[in-house]
């Protein structure tokens, strides 16, 4: 594990947004019930169309929404997707109060981690990029007893300044590792030590979770809500390699603090196919899995301000 | 010596299936992004197959991204490796 400390900047105007919507999230986090979070969050989300970061995803909103109408009203919908980001970070606040975040869990579809590990090849879980199921998915797996390797970077999705490594990474960090076995961090320029610690883990059997969000060398741009994403290849590439199998794994939220974390169906690689080609086959029906829970809950899904609006690389 | 560790490197990117059709693949060309856009698990596949072919062992402090920048420079890593390898045999 490398610091990301070298040369980054001591702080910037992202880690004072960030601080000061942590200020603001704590008592909600701590004094406010469950119940009520997603109604502050909604409310913190009006409050907030105006920052150009939400004007942006407003605009790929809108842009989607015209080709795929059945998204809604654009403007609910990037407040709807504003509130669950409130309630993810009010999870994480709540987890640091004494008592912790206690949500209603059900981990569906466990057959299918079971299976992969009786195999004897280890499971990657592929988690996709929705609010609230970066901590939801691992308190899952460590209430049904499994100990999770989890792959990270330093920012934790934060900030890569020095305030943002020691101030704002730790409200993150600590509450998942608590339920995690080993978190692997991988540093810009330790990629290649970091994914050959985890052939290690997944050949001795082990239970790998990595997040689906678009970093890593390389990235497929795949079609969904009638645009395209950034999709990293790592993660199938890794299960193609070391024989893992490649499970994904989503959120469905039924309520407030009432969370499903479902494993779907290992990703099936066709026979006797070039890497290459097998890795956007399993990048294919990825999407398509995606697709379907994107259309039932869009709010949920994280990537709005990443898509783009050109030719796909994989459309299958 | 070297061109053929380079022939090999040329002949392990077409078994990845990275090498594309007929196109130039020199010491110049590059192994990430741009080059021909190894991940960084093809580029342990490279790894993988470099240590069995030319019986060397890559330590993990040595998987340093600067050493697979390009076709030359992974070679170069591989010569230093088989150098190492017989002064110490």
């Amino acid at each position: 594990v490398r610091e990301a400390t070298g040369r980054a900047p001591i702080i910037n105007v992202r880690d004072l947004a960030l601080a000061a919507g942590h200020l603001v999230a704590l008592p909600v986090a701590w004094l406010v019930p469950e119940r009520h979070w997603v109604r502050i969050g909604r409310w913190l989300g009006t409050t907030s169309t105006w920052l150009p970061m939400n004007r942006h995803i407003l605009q790929r909103i809108r842009e989607a929404a015209r080709r795929e109408p059945e998204l809604g009203d654009p403007r609910g919908l990037l407040i709807e997707f504003r509130a669950r980001t409130w309630e993810q970070r009010f999870q994480y606040l709540r987890e640091w109060h004494p008592r912790g975040w206690r949500p209603q869990l059900r981990l569906l579809g466990e057959d299918h981690v079971r299976r992969a590990l009786d195999a004897g090849r280890g499971a990657i879980l592929w988690v996709a990029s929705q609010a609230g199921a970066t901590l939801a998915v691992k308190k899952a797996f460590h209430r049904a007893g499994y100990g999770l390797h989890h792959l990270s970077i330093p920012a934790h999705g934060l900030s890569t300044t020095r305030f943002g490594t020691v101030v704002l990474r730790p409200i993150r960090i600590h509450p998942e590792v608590r339920v995690l076995r080993e978190r692997i961090e991988m540093a810009r320029g330790d990629e290649l030590r970091a994914l050959r610690l985890l052939e290690r883990i997944l050949r001795e059997n082990g239970l790998v979770s990595i997040s689906c969000v678009p970093r890593g060398r390389r990235q497929v741009r795949l079609g969904i809500a009638g645009g395209q994403v950034p999709v990293p290849s790592g993660a199938p590439s890794l299960a193609l390699r070391s024989g893992a199998a490649l499970l994904p794994v989503f959120l469905v939220r039924r309520g407030a603090g009432q969370l499903d974390v479902l494993v779907e169906a290992p990703l099936e690689p066709p026979p006797s196919c070039p890497q290459r080609a097998a890795v956007e086959a399993l990048l294919g029906q990825y999407v398509e899995r995606l697709r379907l829970h994107v259309r039932r809950d869009p709010a949920a899904w994280r990537p709005w301000g990443l898509l783009e609006f050109g030719p796909p690389t994989v459309n299958p | 010596v070297r061109s053929e560790i380079v022939a090999w490197i040329v002949a392990q990117l077409d078994v990845l299936g990275v090498a594309g059709d007929g196109g130039r693949i020199d010491e110049t060309t590059g192994l990430f992004g741009r080059g021909v856009g190894l991940d960084s698990i093809e580029v342990l596949q490279l790894v993988a197959a470099m240590e069995e072919r030319f019986d060397v062992t890559v330590e993990d402090e040595e998987l340093d991204p600067e050493r697979f920048r390009t076709v030359g420079s992974l070679a170069t890593f591989i010569e230093e490796k088989r150098a190492w390898a017989s002064d110490r045999s």
